[in-house]
This record gives structure tokens, sequence and C-alpha cells, in this order.
């Protein structure tokens, strides 16, 4: 079924909630406790349908309207009763401070200042409220925010008067972004909603006399449409890539026909329509969004654009990888989703020719597909209409990771080809200027080594998976011994990409060794084993043992042990000496 | 106050039979948004003799008659449509002739 859309008709939407709520296999199931200051139940199937359309199936537990307080604070309210996956808290200040902003009408002087007063600290009561409320419920809280009325008291006379409502609300929508935004709380942006919309539209005056809900049918779906945008990334993973294509796409024009000098682009008419495009690319970019290019050209007539065309914002080196060739599109899909390690769920394809889009949704229906608009000036509007694209909370990984891919191309670009002399490797490796440090995690660390003994599959000797909690466990245990590596180079920082435990009990052993295939083909490991000897070498027992437990992906390090001077033993393991100055790796320092 | 006044008069003066199509057009309408059969539906359905008929549903239904039949209806309006035959009235008397 296609997705619904903001004009979908009441009918509609009612029609298929009913069918959503009958049958909601295949769906996650979602229970959403709301409280909100006005009836909330008109927005709801609607709500119902657009999460729908990304996966959920929700089911909503509502408190009664205009008790938010009661509702979150209540141990005994109906939001405690069942384990909720989210909690929606709706306020107005109407509703709120709706004292407060009847004193501000009466214009006198010490009135304004006190109703001024009493509205601040009512919404930091809220935030407060809802900040410990989160701290204590069962999954995320999304809280809105300060929407603008359809009119004022004062009138035009509210711009300028200090009794002003709206720079009040403004003020207030300050505060309380700036109280939840030290909290885990997410805001959803319901002034955004009502100015998207218009005041004079958003409103309806006679749903708020007959039944207290104050927004017209036509708003209502559009604030369950942009609440759902603020639900959905909570959970379902939000795109990871972006593909391109390159011809009348990023920029306007055929580059193999019409020349470097002969595409739209530029400063202004439609070429600065694709350079805005581009710069909202680059801002995805800045939230952890690779982008990758699947254009049909001559790879060195489009590459040469990205290198030398002045007006370019997207460069080669903000490219994670790309496939320009003749190859059907969901073949280049497929390669380049298996380059970067994401599936082709994550992939948001975006191309401006309808038989390639519908060649990728065929083959690919995994795969979300934007078809530009054929007026370049509405490009970035349909980009940022992509609901798989937002995001409502970054991680600093999320922002580090396109710079990663930015490094690692620099990296390659120096690399050697295949089928270079060992020599000329050995001077690629020492041109790196590769540092390692080894050392014991700090207890924040723990997580990270968690995530690598779980997600490290090739170059690990064992495999064993470990929680958090179980590192932690190992790291206070002294008959253990937890190991860190972190490096960098000329280029820049890998962080932290080694882990090896080492169990010093009646016998020193190596229980996990494991390097992330970031820094794989660095002779990185040989510098980890040396400084992992040097450490154990102040401690009783002359010899080490290691195990190899083989899996179908860990190849790359069933040579490790063989080639760093491990022998057999009868039980099937293998030992070597601790002593650790036999193992040389020149070209990386080793800081202490 | 001059719808309010209109349906009154719809009501108590002059009870007509509303056009057929109409009525089963709007009955299509509630049956969707009410999530009942729409053979159960007559004139004479009503909130009180349709236990799925309840305010929210008529929220609903009265955005969904905007919607579909292009009327406005007021408040006092809002506030005296008792029955399926009562909104057939009203959306004839408010639908723009042909």
């Amino acid at each position: 079924m296609a997705p619904l859309t903001t004009d979908a008709s009441t009918r509609t939407i009612l029609s298929r909630w009913r069918s959503i709520l009958a049958d909601p296999s295949g769906l996650r199931p979602l229970r959403i406790g709301i409280a909100a200051s006005y009836t909330v139940e008109p927005l709801l199937p609607a709500l119902g349908c657009f999460l729908a359309d990304r996966g959920l199936a929700a089911t909503f537990v509502v408190t009664p309207f205009n008790q938010i307080y009661q509702s979150l604070v209540d141990p005994q309210s109906t939001l405690r009763e069942a384990p909720l996956d989210l909690t929606l808290v709706l306020p107005r200040l109407e509703e709120l401070c709706g004292r407060a902003l009847h004193e501000l009408s009466t214009l006198a002087p010490e009135a304004i200042s006190t109703a001024r007063g009493a509205s601040r600290a009512e919404v930091a009561q809220l935030a407060s409220v809802v900040a410990s409320y989160a701290r204590t419920s069962n999954g995320p809280v999304i809280c809105g925010n300060f929407a603008k009325a359809p009119s004022s008291p004062l009138g035009v006379l509210d711009a300028t008067h200090e009794a002003s409502e709206g720079q009040l609300r403004r003020e207030l929508n300050v505060d309380l972004w700036r109280s939840l935004s030290q909290t885990h709380v997410i805001t959803v942006d319901v002034e955004d909603a009502v100015a998207q919309c218009g005041a004079a539209n958003a409103y309806d005056d006679r749903m708020w006399h007959v039944s207290r809900h104050p927004y017209s049918v036509a708003f209502g779906k559009q604030l369950a449409y942009w609440i759902s945008r603020t639900i959905a990334p909570l959970f379902v993973a939000p795109a990871k890539v972006i593909v391109l294509d390159l011809d009348n796409t990023l920029w306007g024009g055929v580059i193999g026909e019409d020349g470097i000098g002969g595409i739209a682009l530029g400063d202004s008419g439609l070429g600065s329509a694709y350079v805005a495009f581009q710069e909202a690319l680059l801002a995805y970019r800045n939230q952890g969004v690779l982008l990758c290019v699947a254009s049909k050209n001559n790879e060195r007539d489009a590459l040469e654009v990205f290198d030398k065309h002045s007006a370019m914002r997207i460069r080669r080196e903000h490219l994670a990888a790309y496939r320009i060739n003749w190859n059907r599109k969901s073949d280049s899909l497929v390669e380049l989703s298996r380059e970067l390690n994401v599936g082709v769920d994550s992939i948001v394809f975006i191309d401006d020719s309808p038989t390639e889009c519908e060649e990728v949704r065929h083959v690919l229906p995994q795969v979300t597909v934007l078809q530009v608009p054929s007026d370049p000036a509405l490009i970035v509007a349909a980009l940022r209409s992509v609901p798989a694209l937002d995001r409502v909370a970054l991680t600093s990984e999320d922002r580090a990771r396109a710079e990663q891919y930015r490094i690692e191309f620099e990296r390659q670009s120096v690399a050697p080809k295949a089928g270079s002399t060992a020599r000329e490797l050995s001077e690629y490796l020492r041109s790196l200027g590769l540092k390692v440090t080894v050392r014991r995690p700090t207890t924040d660390e723990s997580a990270r080594v968690a995530q690598l003994t779980q997600k490290t599959n090739q170059f690990n000797l064992t495999t064993i998976r470990r929680t958090e909690p179980e590192i932690d466990a190992l790291m206070s245990d002294p008959t253990w011994r937890v190991f860190v590596l972190t490096a960098s180079d000329r280029f820049g920082d890998y962080g932290l990409v080694g882990v090896c435990i080492v169990r010093a009990a009646e016998r020193l052993e190596i229980d996990s060794f494991l390097l992330s295939c970031r820094i794989l083909g660095r002779g990185v490991e040989t510098a980890f084993l040396a400084c992992v000897l040097r450490d154990l070498s102040t401690i009783k027992g002359d010899t080490v043992y290691a195990n190899l437990v083989e899996t179908p992906k860990n190849v790359p390090v069933r040579q490790f042990l063989p080639s760093h001077g491990f022998a057999h033993t009868p039980e099937g393991k293998w030992k070597r000496p601790v002593n650790p100055e036999s193992l040389n790796t020149p070209h990386i320092e080793i800081a202490t | 106050m001059s719808g309010f006044t209109e349906v009154r008069s719809i009501r108590y003066a002059r009870p007509m039979s509303p056009p057929e199509s109409l009525l089963s057009k709007l009955s299509l309408v509630l049956s969707e948004i009410a999530g009942v059969n729409v053979t159960l539906l007559s004139e004479q359905s009503s909130p009180s003799n349709l236990p799925e008929w309840d305010s929210m549903t008529n929220i609903h239904f009265i955005g969904a008659i905007e919607e579909e039949f292009g009327v406005t209806i007021s408040t006092a309006d809002a506030l005296n449509l008792h029955s399926l035959g009562d909104v057939a009235r009203f959306v004839e008397a408010k639908q723009p002739r042909a």
C-alpha cells in the first residue's frame, strides 16, 4: 500500500487505521502513552497510520486531558500500568499558563511582570517533571513545545507591547529547549509544525468549544505526520547512505555531452539550485550519512567534475565510495552496500530518471528511492522530506563517521597498488607514521571493548563475545588482564581498534585477541602482541598460551600464531616464550 | 446563528425525506468512520441507537462531511445534527445547487 500523505481524506485515514488495528501482523508493536493538555484523540488515527507506514503498530494509552502533571507524577497513573515503549507529552501554553496569560492581558504593569515570572516558573516545573518521569520511565520520552496562537488579545500591539504573548511564548520555548536539552527528553517541534501550516489554518475554534481539541482537521494530519517523523527514528534505524546519480541530479545537463564547462552548476539560475542541493546533502553527511555515487558515465569525465569544477560543493573526498560505470544501478547499489558493509535497506537512492528509479524499486524494494523533481529548485525540499533520513539524536560516532571515510580515502590515495613489491609496501607502511598505544581500558571504555568483541569477525582469535557488564567484571578481577590498543597515523585517528584479554591464573593464557578491520594490514598486530607480552613479563610465568577457534570468517587471523613464534602444544593449543624481544615493528612508534 | 435557526426549521417545521442518493453516500462515509456495516445504517441512525457513533466518531464524521461535501458546519449546526437523516437534510440544504 502506498504511504499515506497528509492530504489523505478523513475517510481514508479512518478506514486504514481500522484495518491496521484489525491486522497489525508484520508491524512492530509500539505502546505509546500520551499526556496532553487537550483532547488528543482526534490525532490518533492519522498518527497510527503514519507510524504503520514506518513499520510500527501503535497502541495508545491516553491519560485524561489537561492532567499532565498528575499523569507523569502519580505512581498509579495509567502510564505506569503497563510497560510503554514511548511516552508523548503534549502541553499547550493556553492550558499550562492560562491564568498567567489572562493576567498579561490586563496590561497592569505589576501583573505583567508577575505573569511573566509565573509562566517561566511553570515551564521550568514542566521540564523538571518531564525529566524526572523520563529517568524512571520505560522507553524514550518526547515533549512538544509551544506553538503560536492564531491571534493575540493585543492584536497588532502584541508586536511592541511588553505584555506581548508572542514574545513570552518565544522565551518560554527557549527555556523549555534549554532545560530539555540537558536531559534525554526529545523535543517535537509543534511550534514549527504550526508555522509550516500557518496558524490561521492550524486551529479550529469550533473543535475547541465542542471537544477541547484545538486543531483543524487538516492540521491534525500534519501534526500527526510530524510527530510520527520524530517517533520513528527512535525505533527504526535511519538510512546510513545516500547514493546519488550525477547527470541532472547533482548538476544540470549531461557531463558526457555538455562537458565540464557546459553543465549547469554555479552561482545563479539552475546551477544555483544544484549547488543548494549539494549543500543540503553535505548537511546530512555532517549527521553521519555517507554520500556515494552510482552513475552511468565514463569514470574519468565524472570524477573530473568533482576534482576541477569550481562550483562543486561535494568533492571527491566527501564520497565514501562510488560506482561510475555502465552497469545496472541495482548492481551498483548492491556492490556499494557490500563495500560499506551496510544493508541495502539503509540506502536512499536519488536519481532523476524514472526508468532507473523503477529498476531499483523493482529489483531492490528495500531501498528508499527518491526521484528528483524535474524542477531543480524543488530538490532540496524533496530531499528533506525523506523520513528515512530523519535522526532525533546524534552520537559522537555518527558525527565522526563521514570524517573517518574521508581519512580512509586519503590513506587509500597513497596506498600501493596490487602487485607492488615488498619494498614498496614497507615504504608505504613507513610513510603512514603509525603510532600505537597499548594500555588498560578506562571504565568508560568498557562499552567500546564489548562492542568490539561483539562485532569483530575477521581478525579475532577466539570470537568470544562479551557484554559490557562482563567486560567490567574482567577489568576488576585480578586474575584477568584486559588490554586495548589505540592507533593513529599522519592522516588521523583510528580510535580504539584492538582488544586483548589474558587470563593470568595458574598459567598465562590469551583468551581473546582481536583487531578491528579498520587497522588490518599494517603490522599493528605484532606491535600489539609485543606490548602485551612486555606487560606480562613483569608477572610470573615465562610461557604464554593461546587458542585459535576457527570460524568461517576469521581466515585473516589463522596464520597469526605460527608467524609470531607460537608452537603447537599436545593439547591442541599454542604456546611461546613470554620474552617479547623477538617481535620487531620498526615502522610503528609505540607510545607508552 | 442563522445555521442554528435553519436546522431547527428543517427538523421541526419541514421534516422532508432527504434524497436517497445523498443518504446512501452519507451512510457509506459514516460506516467507514464508525466501522459499522453500511446495511445497519438508516435515516434514523443516531448516537443514541448506534453505540459506535460516539463523541470521537462524531468529530471525525463532521470533519469527513466537510471534506466530502464541501460544506461548512457551524458549531451550532454540529450540536444539532442528531441523526443521519438530520445530517442528510442539512447537507442537502447547504450544498451548492448544480
